[in-house]
Formats: structure tokens, sequence, C-alpha cells
């Protein structure tokens, strides 16, 4: 808790000073240091200030500086100790318990969009973030806490920004979370292949007079490129210390928190605080600025006043809106606009690019007396790539051509353990069917466990190899060049670049897709961009692609694939050009795209990415595909006390009594012949009630219901409820299928796949009695369907989330599921058309 | 008859338990933070982490 927080005459023991500069120098001096004992002896009549006594002296502080002490209690200190604890708590103790209390130590990693912050984040946490070769990767902060030695530390993973000015919402969150948190250590992560413009961040957190340790990062690219670089040097020569670091190895990372520790407890002899000149005029004027802020103590406690008088003088609108809540802000605000005309004038440039451009010369110069440059080769070989890869006219055939190729050996290649996890599945079907006695327990595991989740789980290899294929492309930087080839075709469609990284990662799964849309300034580009994502396959789509494809595409199916893929995509673009000319009217923004060197992916970067996904898809099969399964099985199965057409079990036991006893004689051909169309007329008979009774089960009367509305798609009942269940999560489409397209022969449906299951379903019922419910026209028209339609529960939370009102994910909904009608509408009323034609 | 008390029991299990997950998510949607994509998100890994923290 804060020593602010403590009421009259309690008492606690210091555990961490916070805040800067001359504030904590003086407190310190005063006896404020850790493992103190402090007591509260009042409170003038405003409550402020409050007198404190501490090592037998009273002190007197305001309450805004008291908050930024922290302290622990006795009986804080008690609750720690709850086992040991036996009523008295010594002295000694009562210290050592709150020193390392405070050793509890709050670290931020800061750094420029894709310098490996999210990298070093997993490394260090051990956890499994998403990290790919292109910004925006990081859309909130993410916490993590690991021990090193006997210190705690508490690691905060911010948004990647260039610089911290106020332009886009990470940089403000940034901010916000540097100045509003105020973290014990800043570690900004600096990409080693691109230190100039890594830097410029460095230097606003130098001008903010806070904490920082460097971690140069991919240290072993600079290495590798010949390049040389003094960085112990330069560490010396701005007051930060910088550590080497290669993220995704791990190397570096013990000694960056060991640096973090030293500089923690003040014992790292080069960190000082240093000032960028920025020229004399420019100091001129922010020290002039300053004079004004100092005014305002109880902020300059917290902030650096240099860091706001820079900021003003960079028309930083979000430093003028927390400074105009200040007494002086009228004076302060004068001054800022003298200082910033004189400078224009005197310089004849904008006041932001006369800072910008003190701060680089800053760098530059840093950099010639540290870094030696040898860089050509590599940047040589990353531009000769780029050149065929990105090429006017080849980059986008090559992009598609991947992409073909991507879903070709997901197709191809996973076939082969898929035959082998079905094997295995029908061999657990058959040990049930010869092990359990009949009844509805084994009907359940069988038709309902086995067939729904056995249906999905067979898919796993192809998400695997096709999460592969994403995570190389990734890690390698292409995905990055993708953004680059489709940004012209992405302001075609009125939309910029930087949302096709959305688009991209909802490949994956629509719902982070949709947050990563945060990264988009302006807010119509932004809801565009949201609501034109769901048209991205996910990957739970993907299990039903290969289904159908499988029964009835056999001969291009990687193809088809690819096809369904680049319809959603088209799609996409034909909806954001229509809401851009009609609901979302907006200007374009000007967008930097920045291509990352091309980087050789790790091993371990791309299987840990394959195994999580892998992971997640294991984890729905034993949630919510296992319950979504059981009470499909179960909608089908109830009620059992159906009104059949006719008396099946009167007139296969007639039949049954008709048949010619086996065990009595040896019998006659005559005898044998009847015998064998008697049993043919059972299973048919018993094929027609299991049908009937399908078809008038729970499950059956909603299909029926929903049927009329599907029918003109060329969809049977069944075919609806399995659409209808995947609004929960669009495996469910698969695993309905499973379980409710069943064969009557039950030593068929044991050995029998899905896929030809589906191929040999008919008509049972109605006009089409008797054909086949699929043909490759129906299976397109489904496929589209599956598409285009309601995007799952969780994308539209995501949507109703992100967009701010649920009235956008109800918008979603209605014009997803009638753009899916209406494709697969014409899709198979034109295909029919034209196949009577033919 | 005890497969068809065991066979009761699983369907109404995980009719209950789909119920719990409607709601829960239900709940987590209007909190503004999980949209509850079991998992698929960081989000997710995040609120826990937040959750060991505190």
């Amino acid at each position: 808790m804060k020593l602010s927080q403590l009421k009259e005459n309690e008492e606690g023991y210091i555990t961490k000073i916070k805040g800067r500069g001359a504030f904590r120098k003086r407190i310190t001096e005063m006896g404020f240091v850790k493992g103190e004992r402090v007591v509260v002896v009042k409170s003038a009549p405003l409550r402020d200030p409050v007198e404190y006594f501490i090592m037998g002296y009273n002190v007197s502080l305001r309450r805004s500086e008291a908050s930024l002490i922290e302290i622990i209690t006795k009986e804080e200190i008690a609750n720690l100790k709850e086992e040991k604890y036996n009523g008295i708590l010594s002295d000694e103790e009562i210290k050592k318990t709150a020193k390392l209390k405070g050793k509890e130590i709050q670290v931020a990693l800061v750094g420029n969009p894709n310098s490996g912050k999210t990298t070093l984040f997993n490394h260090a946490s051990k956890s499994k973030e998403h990290v790919g070769n292109y910004s925006g990767v990081t859309i909130d902060s993410k916490l993590a806490q690991f021990k090193y030695g006997e210190y705690k530390i508490n690691i905060t993973d911010l948004p990647g920004t260039y610089s911290l000015s106020a332009y886009s919402p990470e940089e403000l969150y940034v901010r916000k979370f540097i100045l509003g948190e105020l973290p014990d250590i800043v570690i900004n992560v600096v990409d080693a292949s691109n230190l100039q413009r890594n830097l410029l961040l460095s230097t606003q957190l130098i001008d903010m007079d806070i904490k920082v340790v460097i971690a140069l990062n991919m240290y072993d690219e600079l290495k590798k490129s010949g390049d040389t670089f003094d960085y112990d040097g330069l560490g010396k020569m701005i007051g930060i210390p910088i550590i080497p670091t290669v993220g995704s190895k791990g190397y570096g990372v013990r000694e960056l928190f060991k640096k973090v520790i030293e500089v923690y407890e003040d014992r790292d002899p080069n960190v000082r605080h240093v000032h960028i000149n920025h020229g004399q005029e420019v100091e001129k004027s922010i020290k002039k600025l300053q004079d004004c802020i100092w005014e305002n103590k109880r902020l300059t406690d917290l902030v650096s006043s240099r860091f706001y008088a820079i900021k003003l003088l960079e028309k930083d609108s979000a430093a003028q809106f927390t400074l105009s809540k200040w007494k002086n802000w009228n004076e302060i605000e004068g001054i800022a606009k003298e200082e910033i005309s004189r400078l224009e004038k005197l310089m004849l440039d904008d006041s932001e690019t006369i800072l910008t451009d003190a701060k680089y010369g800053f760098i530059a110069g840093a950099l010639k007396e540290t870094y030696k440059g040898n860089r050509k080769e590599r940047v040589r070989l990353s531009d000769h790539i780029d050149r065929f890869l990105t090429n006017k006219y080849l980059g986008l055939p090559i992009f598609i051509f991947f992409m073909w190729f991507m879903f070709q050996v997901t197709f191809k290649l996973g076939n082969y353990p898929m035959a082998w996890i079905e094997t295995a599945i029908n061999w657990m079907g058959t040990q049930l069917d010869i092990l359990m006695n009949p009844g509805p327990l084994k009907d359940l595991l069988i038709n309902g466990v086995i067939d729904g989740v056995g249906g999905v789980i067979v898919f796993l290899p192809n998400i695997l190899i096709l999460f592969f294929f994403i995570s190389v492309m990734e890690d390698t930087g292409y995905m990055a060049r993708a953004a680059f080839i489709m940004d012209k075709i992405m302001h075609k469609i009125g939309l910029h670049g930087r949302s096709f990284i959305p688009l991209l990662m909802g490949f994956g799964c629509n719902v982070p897709a949709i947050m990563s849309t945060r990264t988009i300034e302006n807010r119509n580009n932004r809801l565009v961009t949201i609501l034109i994502n769901p048209f991205m396959s996910c990957s739970a789509r993907l299990p039903v692609y290969v289904l159908i494809i499988s029964a009835f595409f056999p001969k291009y199916p990687g193809t088809v694939l690819f096809s369904i893929y680049l319809i959603g995509i088209l799609l996409a673009a034909l909806m954001a050009i229509i809401f851009k000319k009609t609901l979302f009217k907006s200007d374009e923004v000007p967008f930097v795209m920045e291509l990352p060197p091309y980087r050789i992916p790790t091993l371990k970067s791309t299987l840990r990415h394959m195994w999580h996904k892998g992971e997640q898809y294991l984890k729905k099969m034993g949630g919510i595909i296992l319950v979504a399964s059981i009470i499909i099985w179960a909608l089908g199965y109830f009620p059992r006390d159906v009104e059949y057409s006719k008396d099946y079990e009167g007139i296969i036991s007639h039949l049954k009594e008709g048949k010619p006893n086996q065990e009595q004689a040896p019998l006659t051909q005559a005898q044998l012949n009847l015998n064998s169309s008697i049993s043919k007329k059972i299973r048919t008979l018993e094929m027609q009630m299991k049908t009937e009774h399908q078809a008038n089960s729970y499950i059956g009367r909603i299909g029926r219901t929903i049927e009329p509305v599907m029918r003109p798609l060329g969809f049977d009942w069944r075919m609806s409820v399995s659409i209808l269940s995947g609004v929960a999560a669009k495996e469910i489409v698969v695993s309905t299928m499973g379980v409710l397209y069943q064969t009557n022969d039950q030593d068929k449906q044991m050995n029998e796949k899905l896929a030809q299951r589906l191929y040999d379903a008919r008509y049972t019922y109605g006009p089409l009695k008797g054909k086949r419910v699929f043909n490759p026209l129906t299976a397109y028209s489904f496929l589209l369907f599956i598409l285009i339609y309601f995007p799952c529960l969780a994308t539209v939370v995501a949507i109703k989330n992100e967009a701010g009102h649920w009235k956008w994910a109800v918008f979603s909904v209605l014009y997803s599921t009638g753009l899916a009608w209406f494709v697969s509408f014409v899709v198979y009323q034109t295909g029919t058309l034209i196949g009577n034609l033919l | 008859m005890i497969q068809e008390i065991l066979t009761y029991i699983i369907v109404f299990s995980a009719t209950a338990y789909a119920v719990y997950k409607t709601v829960l998510f239900l709940t987590n949607a209007n909190n503004n933070s999980c949209s509850g994509c079991g998992g698929q998100c960081s989000i997710k890994q995040e609120l826990a982490q937040k959750k060991n923290i505190v």
C-alpha cells in the first residue's frame, strides 16, 4: 500500500520509493529508505500536508509525495508469514520482510514494432504469446511474473511504437502506461539491425528521466553482418546500460535481468540522466518552459518537466491536455506558443521537425563514435529477394502461388496422418460394438461421441500443416511483404495496407484478428476491417472444407480449397468497397509500411506456434465439440416413442417368424434364398424405421422447420441443422454431420468414412426421395455458405467489444448470413439451370 | 437399465455444462474483456496472468 493511505497513529515499513529526480534524492536523504519504520503523527487541518515520524524525528510530506512511497504494515507482514507467525514479530524480521517486499520489480517492455519485444517477453516469462515478423503483433499490454534469484519480476509487454508522441493509440497507450503506472524499470528493446530508427524512442525515454535498460536485441544479426558496435561505449555515453540479447534463442536474457536488478538497486555506476542537446535555441525554449512547469511540484515529482517542455514544443495534444489541468496553464500555454513561433521563424521549419531532427542528430553523432557498419551484404540479400518477391508484376502471382501451394500441401500431406487417425477411430468404434450390449449408452458412444468427436479430430494434421506454413511465412518476414504487395489493392478498396494484417491474422482466428484492428487509427477504416474480417476463413472452418472437398472434389482438392479462401478475400474486398462508398466514407491516411529484413525462422518458434494451435484444437475436442456431439445425439435419439407411418416392429417380428430355422437341419437352396430375401427386407425396414425416427426426433423437427428456408440452396434438413449448430463454433458443423449422417448398416457404419457417408446420403421423403442429398454443386454451395455465414459467437462478441456497440455485432450477423444465403442461392440455382440446359 | 441411467447422466451433464458455459460466456461478453473464443486469443492468457499477480 501507499504511505498516503495510512491513518493517524498507524505505522508501516517502507518497501519502495517511486517518483524521480530531485524528489527521490531528497526523500532518500530524509531517511525514507527501504525497511525503515514510519508512523503517521497527524494531518494538517485540510488533510495536507501530513506529519510523519521517521528515524527519530518528524517530517512533513504532502499527500501526493506520500503516495509515491510504498509501505507494508505489520498486519500484512504477519499475513505473509502465516505459517511461522507466533504473535511476535521481531524488528529484524519486519525490516527483512519489508526489504524483501521491496524486491518486487515492475518492468515494462517498450520498443519499436517488430523489434522482438514479444519474443523476449515469451522467453523471460516462459509464455506463449503469438509472435510474427510484422508490426502490430502486440495489441494490448500483457503481463507475466517470474522469479529471478530473490527478486520477483512483474513484466509488462507494451505495444510496439516508433516514438512517444500522441499520434497513434499505441503511442498514447505506452506513454500513459509509463507516466501512470510508473514502472520501476523500462526495458527498451532495440533492434540491433536498425539502430538509428530504434534509438529515436530511446532518446524520448531519456527525456522522461526514468530508469531504462536497453536490450540490444537480435544482436546475432548485427554480428553476422560484420558490423562492429561498441554498445558499452554508447551505454556510458547516454547513461543507460545496454545489454546485447537474442530473444529468439534466449541469449543475454539472464544478463538483461541481472542488469535490471542492478539499475533498480542503484548499483550501476554508469546510470545517469543526460540531456539530449537540441541546439542552443531549442534548449533556451525548453528552459523557459521548464521554469514555468516547475511551479507544479506535484506534477514534476512524477514526470520530468523537461519531457513536458519538449512535448509542448512539439505541439503534442496529450501533453497540452495534461498540463491544462494545472494552475498556471495559461502562462505555460502562452510561453509555448511564443517559443514555437520564435523557433519556427528562426529555423524556417515546423517545431516538431526541428526537435526530431535534433534527436536524429544526437543519434547520428552517438553512432558515429560507436558503430562501424559493414552491412551491405545482408541488406543486399534482403533487397535481392525483395526485387523478386515484391516485384511490380510478379509479386501478386507469387503470393497467390504460395497460398495455392500451402493449401495443396495441407491437403495432400495431411491425407496420410488423417487416414491413420481414421483407422484408429474406426477400430475404437468396432471394439465398442463388440464389447457392449445394445442399448442407449452404446448408441451414444458410437454414434454420438466417436462419430462426432472422431469426425473432427481427424483434421488435426491439416490444421497443424496449415499453421506450419503460416508460421513460417510470418517468421521469415514474407507476411509483411504480403501486406506490402496487397497495400496497393487495399488502397483501391479504400483501406490501407495496415488493414491487411488483421485480415491475415483472420486465417488463424477471427477473434484476435478483430482485436488487432486497434492499430488502425481511423474509426471508419477500423469498422470496415472488423466487418469484413469474418470472410477470412479461420482455422475452425478448415475441417468443414476438408471434409466436403475430400468427398466431392477428390480430383482437385487443393485448388477447390484455395478457391474458397480466395472467394473469401474477394468478398471481403467487395464488401469493403460497398461499405466505404455507403456507410463509412472517410479519407485515406498516409501510412508507411515497413519491410523487416528476411530472417530464417527458428524451428522452436515454428513448432511452438504449431503446437499451441494443436493444443487449442484438442482442448476444443474435449470441451465444446464433445458436449455438442452428445447434445446433438440426444436430440436425434429422443423421444423414443415417435409415431411411425407403419408398425415396423410388428412387421419385422412377423417376417422373423417366417424365416426357416437354420439350426434344425441343413437348408435347401430355396430355403436359403427365402432366408436371404427376408433378411434383406428386415434390413430395409429397420433402415426406414431409423430414418423415420430421426426425422421425427427433436433435431429432425428443428431441421424440418428451417429446411424450407434452406431448400432453395439445395440443403436437406441435416445440413440445415449442421449449419445451425456451427453458430457456437464452426467445427461443430462436422461433428453434427458425423452424428446425423449415419448409414443404417451397422457394419458399414463402423468402417465407412464420414466423407463416404455424405456421398451416399439420400433423401428419404418428399419430392426428392431416393435422390442423392449432395452433388458437387450442392457441396460447393454448402462450402460457400459455411465461408460467409454467421461468424462464430466468440467473433460476434469480439466485434461488439471492439466496435463498442452491440448494433455492429447484430449488423455483422445479419448481413453475413443474408449474404451467405444469397451467394449460395445464386450459385446453386445458376448451376442447376446450366445443368438442366446441358 | 444401467445403460439408460448412465446415458441420462451424461446427456444431462453435457446440457448443464453447455448452459453454464453459455451463461459464463454472456457474462464475459458484457464485461468488455474476453470474447470467449476458447483460448484462441491472447487475452485469456493475459487475464489468467493478471489473476496470478493479484
